[in-house]
């Protein structure tokens, strides 16, 4: 499909990427989905087996979704 | 611009006879001159016409019967679900179960295969078969082909069900129903007490027949397509389809395991073959899991269609949309051993399960950054929240929430833990709620208008189906969250009465009423667009503009135009691919890391599970044999002898467990929470080991089954014994600690006041083992009774022979009262096993039981101490064709523990 053809030259009020475009929303629905994924392991934090065999993993996650953010918070519009 | 295609000639056009270059085969023109005469008088009827759309091309015509055929066993598949919470809701707020354990275990088993297959599997199909033949632009051809594939998956669900009785009698339709997970031996003739009949195997053959038949019938289209680019062409799949392929590709993959283990389990029931049941569920589970993840690319293909169709943009980066659809091919058939990750798999199976389980990680995470990043720079006045963006929003929510569960019990150590807990519930009702159903309802809410050529009759019917699912599901995620934080078994009815498992299973009740009732406004809204919707004009609109058409008629007062944007790519390709390299390199980064801290305790795990490891000097050496409803204990070290369902030890001591299974698997599950878990699956056939402390506390701690392995699976419950080390203990301290957090230790009574009433399940007051009782040394007394009225068919201690309900307690009447079942009161030794300490005698029913007499400090048990032999067979319906159902149940006895 063709991508070449010239944008409409009249000036855009609207910031490209507000708070409660489409990609804020969904960026906040990863944080509720990826909190309640970290919530849910921590959930079971008073088992003695938690801290060597969870944490590694649990602590992945919550890494994993910090830079999922911050790479995609820096990364270039799809433009 | 997106990638768009023309829309196909057939939403519009209307029928399109099939142009004939040569006469058709005989059984082709007979079965088109059955469907024509079948179709034509049903097609002037409005109703049915509008409803099947009988007037329009065969395509669409296949495709609808599939999506009502999915809607119908989504329905009743949820109803299954409703009718096992009901129970749970029953029992946990009164007591009381009303269905019979066969139809509780059934409903479980059919709610998943109703749902799985029925509903999804076959939604699957339909939609991914529309947009395939649409986007390709190819003309669909082998009309039958598909009607066999449509046909052979809604009776594969019917065959499943088992023998179907017109007029039932008391207890039947579930009779003797199915056995889920296919874990042999469970089922099979001859090496399991709970036998199926032939109809489960022969639905797992149709089921199989009906999806291969339809990924050939898409690999044929699929080559019509590249035949029909001209040479040197230039044109690649809109992105979407790939991951309609991958579901291709992966369907003989995966249903290809199943065709082997039902083959060997057939050849074992009927022909006498050997049997290694290990084996044969590591084959089934390439099929188990594999078909999580042939189901699971439903949201991902709906969200890489959708979320660039209502963007009008691009995919942010096709070439890492290809690398994951490739990678989830690769990855997807090695998942299923982390299902036994606590067998006695070698250490390096299950090690490499968990790496490359950690590994499928990286499609799912390429998938949804690049979904995220496709709308970075979308306007809010660009994107219109139809009930399709709402959708997507929740499938692509409930993809991350779902998919980020799953490495946590991905870890083998984590594993123990979570294993056959309600945790796992939670995980993949996550996955099918919030991603499956909701990924399948944005495409459906998207492509419906296309098919049956109307809009969306009512906005509102689908907001409040949306609300309804999303918050029906979210209840139901969260309360398996709770009940599983607590330790509770999976597909459990009899659960510990305690008020935080009562609440939840109260409210998980409500939450799939919820959700149940949200289906019905879909069903509605679809009627009533099929019936009365108005036309959608689709002329001139590209692919992309007929979706978002479509999907407008969902939302009320919008004004973002439908029309494509053009738009010039300011940002280059190789600038967004390092961006998608950076981020799957952090990805691989942490897997690693993760990987590397995880792997002591993972291999410690698996390797004394696989081997006995050098226990202490004084340890107790159990050998535990798994009989399908109960163990046999037999015990060597400081204490010595054999029991039935007691393990035995000191505060304190060392257990070394070597233990072997027949008739099904099993799982020594003791959910400690202030102690370390134990939890060790057993399969016929192996040997799993497992060394473990005995809390410091004595008291008595529940051990049940974690293993759903035959309708007795409820009473199928152990007790670990800690008696005190030295002199006598009055469980004061037990009871302060909670007894180590075992939600399943019976609850502690005094025995001068304890009134112990069998019940209907053959459980003193609803626990299993039954209320431990505590008195001091000297006169002890307790009374007990079993009552008439608990004589039933959920009571194992009267076989059915009968279709008559009241034939039991008949039974009973006519042998005095009197089952022939030892009851007595016998003192655990250190030296000899039990010794009985009371006359022996006979089980008494609608007798009060005063027991009194004098004891010394000292563990007792009271009541049935061995299991009671059981079978079901009402009316001689037991047999090889229906199947049959026996087994050796154990559920009328405690501890009774004497203080100082």
């Amino acid at each position: 499909m063709s991508e070449a053809v010239p944008r409409p030259s009249e000036p855009d009020p609207e910031p490209a990427n507000s708070w409660r475009g489409p990609f804020a929303i969904f960026g906040y629905a990863v944080a509720v989905a990826g909190g309640w994924a970290v919530y849910e392991m921590l959930a079971y934090a008073d088992l003695p087996t938690f801290t060597v065999a969870m944490l590694p993993t649990v602590t992945g996650i919550a890494i994993a979704l910090a830079v999922f953010f911050w790479i995609g918070s820096r990364a270039p519009s799809n433009e | 611009m997106t990638e768009s295609t023309p829309l196909a000639p057939s939403a519009e056009v209307g029928y399109l006879p099939e142009p004939i270059f040569e006469r058709p085969p005989i059984l082709t023109r007979v079965l088109e001159t059955a469907e024509d005469k079948i179709r034509e008088p049903l097609a002037r009827r409005k109703f049915f016409q509008r409803l099947f759309l009988l007037d329009r091309d065969w395509m669409t015509r296949i495709t609808m019967l599939m999506l009502i055929g999915a809607m119908v066993w989504g329905v009743i598949g949820g109803l299954d679900a409703y009718g096992f919470q009901s129970q749970a809701y029953g029992y946990a707020t009164s007591g009381t179960i009303a269905l019979t354990n066969q139809e509780i275990y059934s409903s479980i088993t059919l709610h998943g295969l109703r749902m799985l297959f029925g509903f999804a599997q076959q939604l699957e199909m339909g939609l991914f078969g529309l947009l395939a033949i649409n986007a390709m632009g190819v003309k669909p051809r082998h009309k039958w082909a598909l009607y066999a594939s449509v046909g052979l998956i809604n009776a594969s669900i019917m065959l499943l069900e088992g023998p179907f009785y017109v007029w039932p009698a008391f207890n039947d339709n579930y009779f003797p129903a199915l056995g889920w997970t296919f874990s042999s031996p469970l089922g099979i003739q001859g090496q399991s007490a709970y036998a199926i009949s032939p109809l489960w195997f022969l639905g797992w053959y149709a089921l199989t027949a009906a999806v291969l038949i339809w990924a050939g019938w898409m690999l044929v289209h699929f080559r019509d397509w590249l035949r029909s680019r001209p040479a040197g062409a230039a044109g690649r799949l809109p992105v979407s389809l790939l991951f309609v392929f991958a579901t291709v590709i992966l369907i003989p993959i995966t249903y290809g395991p199943l065709l082997v283990s039902t083959t060997w389990d057939i050849g074992t029931y009927y022909l006498g073959w050997g049997l290694d049941p290990l084996v044969n569920q590591v084959i089934f589970w390439m099929f188990g899991h594999g078909i999580v993840y042939v189901l699971f690319l439903i949201p991902v293909a709906a969200l890489y269609l959708l979320i660039p169709i209502l963007s009008k943009r691009p995919i942010y980066s096709y070439r890492f949309a290809i690398l994951a659809a490739v990678l989830f091919i690769l990855l997807t058939p090695l998942l299923g051993i982390h299902h036994l990750f606590l067998t006695a798999l070698p250490t390096w199976a299950t090690y490499t399960t968990m790496v490359i389980s950690f590994l499928i990680i990286i499609p799912s995470a390429v998938t949804f950054f690049s979904l995220w990043m496709t709308m970075k720079g979308v306007r809010r006045s660009q994107w219109e929240w139809n009930i399709v963006a709402l959708f997507a929003l929740l499938a692509f929510a409930g993809s991350i929430a779902g998919g980020l569960s799953g490495p946590d019990v991905a870890t083998i150590g984590a594993n123990v833990d979570l294993h056959n807990s309600l945790f796992v519930l939670s995980h993949f009702h996550t996955i099918t709620i919030l991603a499956i159903v909701t990924g399948a309802y944005a495409v459906l809410y998207a492509v419906f208008p296309l098919l049956c050529g109307r809009l969306w009759f009512s906005t509102w019917l689908a907001r409040i189906h949306f609300l309804a699912t999303a918050i029906g599901g979210i209840i139901i995620v969260v309360c398996f969250e709770g009940l599983g934080t607590l330790g509770i078994l999976r597909r459990q009815i009899l659960f510990p009465n305690l008020p935080a498992v009562d609440l939840y299973n109260v409210l998980l009740f409500a939450g799939i009423i919820v959700i149940l009732v949200g289906q019905l406004f879909f069903v509605l809204n679809g009627f009533l667009t099929a019936y009365r919707g108005r036309p959608i004009v689709t002329s001139g609109l590209s692919f992309d503009e007929a979706i978002r058409t479509a999907a407008r008629s969902t939302c009320v007062g919008s004004t973002v135009p439908v029309q494509d944007l053009p738009i010039q790519r300011k940002v280059t390709r190789a600038r967004r691919e390092r961006v998608e390299k950076l981020w799957v390199g952090s990805v691989i980064v942490l897997i690693v890391i993760v990987l590397a801290a995880a792997t002591p305790q993972a291999l410690s795990v698996t390797n004394g599970i696989t081997s006995a490891t050098n226990a202490p000097a004084g340890s107790e050496y159990i050998t535990l044999s798994g009989q399908q409803y109960y163990w046999t204990v037999h015990e060597t070290g400081p204490i010595r002898g054999t029991f039935d369902n007691a393990i035995v030890a000191y505060a304190g001591q060392w257990i070394s467990v070597n233990a072997t299974a027949t008739g099904a698997t099993q799982s020594l599950y003791i959910p400690f929470r202030s102690l370390p878990m134990v939890n060790v699956q057993v399969v016929p056939g192996s040997e799993s080991h497992a060394l473990f402390q005995a809390p410091s506390t004595p008291g008595v701690y529940g051990a049940p089954d974690g293993e759903f392995d035959g309708p007795w699976f409820g009473q199928d419950a152990a007790a670990l014994i800690v008696l005190p080390s030295s002199g006598a203990s009055d469980l004061s301290t037990f009871r302060a600690g909670g007894g180590a957090g075992d939600i399943y230790n019976p609850p502690v009574l005094t025995a001068a006041s304890a009134n112990l009433v069998g019940d209907s399940e053959g459980l003193f007051n609803h626990s299993i083992p039954g209320p431990t009782l505590y008195a001091g040394a000297g006169l002890v007394s307790f009374r007990w009774e079993v009552p008439l009225s608990s004589i039933g068919t959920n009571n194992y201690l009267v076989n059915v022979t009968s279709n008559d309900p009241n034939a039991q307690q008949q039974y009973v009447i006519d042998h005095n009262y009197t089952l022939p079942y030892p009851v007595g009161i016998y003192e655990i030794t250190a030296t000899h096993g039990l010794r009985l300490v009371t006359a022996p005698q006979s089980l008494r029913i609608d007798r009060v039981v005063n027991e009194s007499l004098p004891l010394a400090s000292g563990v007792y048990l009271y009541g049935l101490v061995s299991p009671v032999s059981y079978s079901y067979n009402p009316d001689g319906q037991s047999n090889g064709s229906t199947g049959s159902q026996l087994g050796e149940v154990m559920g009328l006895w405690g501890v009774l523990w004497v203080g100082p």
